[in-house]
């Protein structure tokens, strides 16, 4: 009976341990989202650009490889230091596993940015932006792709700045209104 | 045996330092940063370049065979002096020689390779420069890992206005 008391919590023990280790960014994005301190916002293709009714439908098209943005805000407001560095930590823990390609890491007076991405340049799954700074907090960005490649990407770029595509700068004032 | 292991792991261990020698500084405070990695320059090289140009293609051909670039720069200068006796104990301990050396308007650049695939190509590029033109003292080590054809990194050079040393670099193709 003991023994298999023992295998138990050993094998639930271990269960803890594999589930902690499938800790994704897309679980940490859910669970922050029952903390009060975080700031969310969910940006769908048709909400990124302002003015995607002026171009033609196969451009439009293109777009929607760009499937969803979701922009995940832990600013320190000065009492939360320790729960900052803590949940920074976390992140970076998630990043660290080799699902996550690392294409560019940015260090400037103090402020880091790192830039990832998941799956193949065939087959883009997830564009991770993540930036920090000491007194400011972090901002995770994370650009969800359907059907996207390093192609798509460059084209659909172009394409905003060809087709003078606004950047729907609303939705983004919102969110900066909040975060003050 | 004994002494072919412990001087394996003599050699292993002192790797590990020399290769920490610089790498301490990513993560300084005083210290500013770019790292490019190859996964970067895979998903670059995948674009289609939709031209004939053969300098276009030049460049695709050249950013395939990187596999990263690093730059750190700092103004703090009892840093930069640390990174100065860094640089000259990495550039013995990792075997580079030196490229060529430029001295002017207030810079001192120092360009170091590594040997390569060809004759025409190096494995590493490396640079180490002391800017005290502007009001600031800066120091700036770039350090460029790959497979790396010297004239296509002088073209690519070139494109790179603004970048510490590229003007420099883009002359490097003579001196090889």
């Amino acid at each position: 009976m003991r023994n298999s008391l023992k295998l138990l919590f050993l094998s639930l023990f271990l269960l803890m341990i594999s589930c902690q280790k499938e800790q994704t960014l897309q679980k940490y994005y859910v669970d922050s989202q029952r903390e009060e301190s975080f700031m969310h916002m969910d940006i769908s293709t048709n909400m990124i650009f302002d003015n995607l009714g002026e171009i033609s439908a196969e451009k439009r098209e293109k777009l929607k490889s760009f499937k969803k943005i979701n922009v995940l805000t832990l600013p320190i407001d000065g009492g939360n230091q320790k729960f900052y560095q803590e949940e920074k930590e976390k992140v970076l823990s998630i990043l660290e596993r080799s699902e996550y390609k690392k294409l560019l890491g940015l260090k400037y007076s103090g402020a880091k940015l790192l830039l990832y991405y998941t799956g193949e340049p065939e087959a883009i799954k997830e564009v991770v932006l993540m930036t920090y700074a000491k007194e400011k907090g972090f901002t995770l960005v994370r650009l969800i792709g359907k059907d996207l490649n390093a192609n798509l990407i460059a084209e659909i770029l172009t394409l905003a700045k060809e087709e003078d595509l606004k950047l729907n700068l609303e939705i983004f004032e919102d969110f900066a209104e909040e975060l003050e | 045996m004994k002494i072919y292991i412990t001087s394996l792991l003599a050699l292993l261990f002192s790797l590990v330092l020399n290769a920490q020698n610089l790498e301490k500084y990513e993560e300084m405070p005083e210290v500013d940063g770019v790292y490019i990695t190859q996964n970067m320059f895979e998903l670059l090289s995948k674009i289609d370049v939709e031209s004939d140009d053969p300098e276009e293609q030049n460049f695709v051909e050249l950013i395939k065979n990187l596999k990263g670039i690093k730059v750190l720069t700092t103004t703090n200068v009892e840093v930069g002096s640390q990174m100065k006796t860094d640089v000259n104990s990495y550039v013995s301990s990792e075997n580079l020689s030196e490229l060529m050396r430029v001295k002017k308007e207030g810079k001192f650049l120092k360009f170091y390779s590594k040997p390569g695939s060809t004759d025409q190509k190096v494995s590493q590029l490396f640079m180490f420069m002391i800017d005290e033109d502007t009001s600031e003292k800066r120091f700036v080590v770039l350090s460029i890992i790959g497979d790396i054809d010297l004239s296509e990194i002088g073209q690519m050079a070139g494109e790179l206005k603004g970048v510490p040393g590229a003007e420099e670099l883009k002359n490097i193709k003579d001196e090889k």
